[in-house]
């Protein structure tokens, strides 16, 4: 999908308005972003918006994400550990000591 | 106000005091007796409390008892009652009914719907989403590694056929057959989990649509339902802090000894002082279940409340 950010005050009125006559492209609205399907339609829309707004406008093109593809089974199952600990308080760097889940440092470094 | 007591002893007035007994009657019982719809059924057995009052009108809900419901009740929502009580309405109340009625639509609806078509629907939780990504990602690690050995195979074959070797070149080429075979499946695997994946991800979006439908009428109606308290604060505020001071001089003559007499600004910031000086204000038919120590009887509490009064001891008591 495309996701379109908007930086200012004029360029977020203009993407409500497309976002208000172009309802079909529109996957989801997020205050001053919005989520586009990817169809040209869209692209044509968002480039638009680009090109009147300049630097206010960001576009990204995002794709799902597959926690089973992209992701090491490691980091998965330190957060889903760290989501059942037992006591709430416990921050990661002392929940994740003395076992072997990675450190917030090392998933740091690490690009996905 | 007529009140029969579970033993068949009967009081009337508009000032009835149960706080110093003989009766176990907690104020939630009284709160029931008074609410209870005045049928029939209530014939004259024994053993109930009924209570003989005219009918709890609007603002009643929320002025009914005190303490109230809420344990810090803000001036707002006690003086919406106040208002409901008098018949007001607020700039907003049509926009707010119509609101409130679009919500309890949408409620209902989805409640048939999750009723309705359990079987048929989609199962969108985040536990089937998950399960159906982790097949995608499995199968498209099996299609790759899969590949990979068919073009190994297909390197051996060539070599084995460039050396001659015809014996090893059948045996590499069957295995190349065979492990084709496997990946076109797998292949196949893969697509049909992408298309599982893709539908679920479809439905989920709908369901996020109507999420986000209903938490926007859901913000709608708090800002609506402020704005009406914002305007009955500002309608009775006047009548509020009169309220207030009046129940300061009536309380200071109420505890000639002990404590400091109170001031308005701290009664401001008393649950039960704020809730005594709405009902003041309100228009309450029905009668006002009181439970609190601020009155030496309940006629007192009646005359200042203008309002008739059960007074009885805290909840269980």
């Amino acid at each position: 999908m495309l996701l379109v950010v908007t930086y200012s005050q004029a360029a977020r009125t203009t993407l409500r308005n497309i976002c208000r006559t172009h309802d079909e492209v529109v996957a989801r609205r997020l205050g001053r972003a919005a989520l586009f399907d990817e169809t040209e339609l869209a692209a044509f829309l968002a480039l638009r918006l680009r090109e009147k707004h300049d630097e206010a406008v960001q576009i990204e093109r995002t794709e799902p994400f597959n926690e089973f593809a992209a992701v090491p089974d490691t980091v998965r199952e330190a957060a889903a550990a760290y989501e059942d600990r037992e006591s709430p308080a416990t921050p990661y760097s002392k929940f994740a000591s003395g076992t072997d889940h990675p450190s917030a440092a090392e998933m740091q470094r690490r690009e996905l | 106000m007529r009140l029969r007591l579970p033993d068949g002893t009967v009081r009337e007035g508009p000032a009835i005091d149960l706080a110093d007994g003989p009766f176990d009657v907690g104020a939630a019982e009284v709160v029931a007796a008074i609410r209870a719809d005045d049928g029939d059924d209530g014939d004259d057995a024994t053993g109930a409390l009924r209570i003989d009052c005219p009918q709890p009108g609007p603002g009643h809900d929320r002025l009914g008892r005190i303490p109230v419901s809420k344990s810090t009740p803000s001036r707002g929502w006690l003086l919406a009652a106040v208002g409901r009580s008098r018949g007001l309405r607020s700039p907003v109340a049509d926009d707010l009914a119509r609101l409130e009625a679009k919500l309890a639509e949408r409620r209902d609806r989805a409640a048939e719907e999750s009723e309705a078509d359990e079987r048929e629907r989609a199962d969108t939780s985040a536990a089937a989403l998950r399960e159906a990504r982790r097949r995608v990602a499995a199968a498209g690690e099996d299609e790759s590694r899969l590949r990979e050995r068919v073009a190994t195979l297909r390197g051996r074959v060539n070599a084995h056929r460039d050396a001659g070797d015809d014996e090893a070149t059948e045996t590499a080429q069957s295995e190349l057959v065979a492990v084709a075979t496997e990946l076109s499946e797998v292949e196949t695997e893969r697509v049909a989990a992408e298309q599982r994946l893709s539908a679920l991800e479809r439905a989920a979006r709908t369901e996020r649509d109507s999420r986000e439908a209903r938490l926007k009428l859901e913000d709608a109606v708090k800002n609506r339902r402020r704005e009406a308290r914002a305007y009955f604060a500002a309608e009775l505020g006047d009548e509020f802090e009169a309220a207030l001071r009046s129940l300061a001089s009536v309380s200071a003559t109420a505890t000639p000894s002990g404590g400091s007499p109170d001031e308005p600004s701290d009664l401001a910031s008393d649950p039960v002082a704020c809730a005594l000086a709405a009902v003041r204000l309100a228009d309450l038919s029905a009668p006002v279940v009181v439970s609190c120590g601020r009155f030496s009887d309940a006629e007192a509490a009646a005359n200042w409340l203008d309002a008739s009064v059960v007074r009885c001891r805290p909840n269980g008591g």
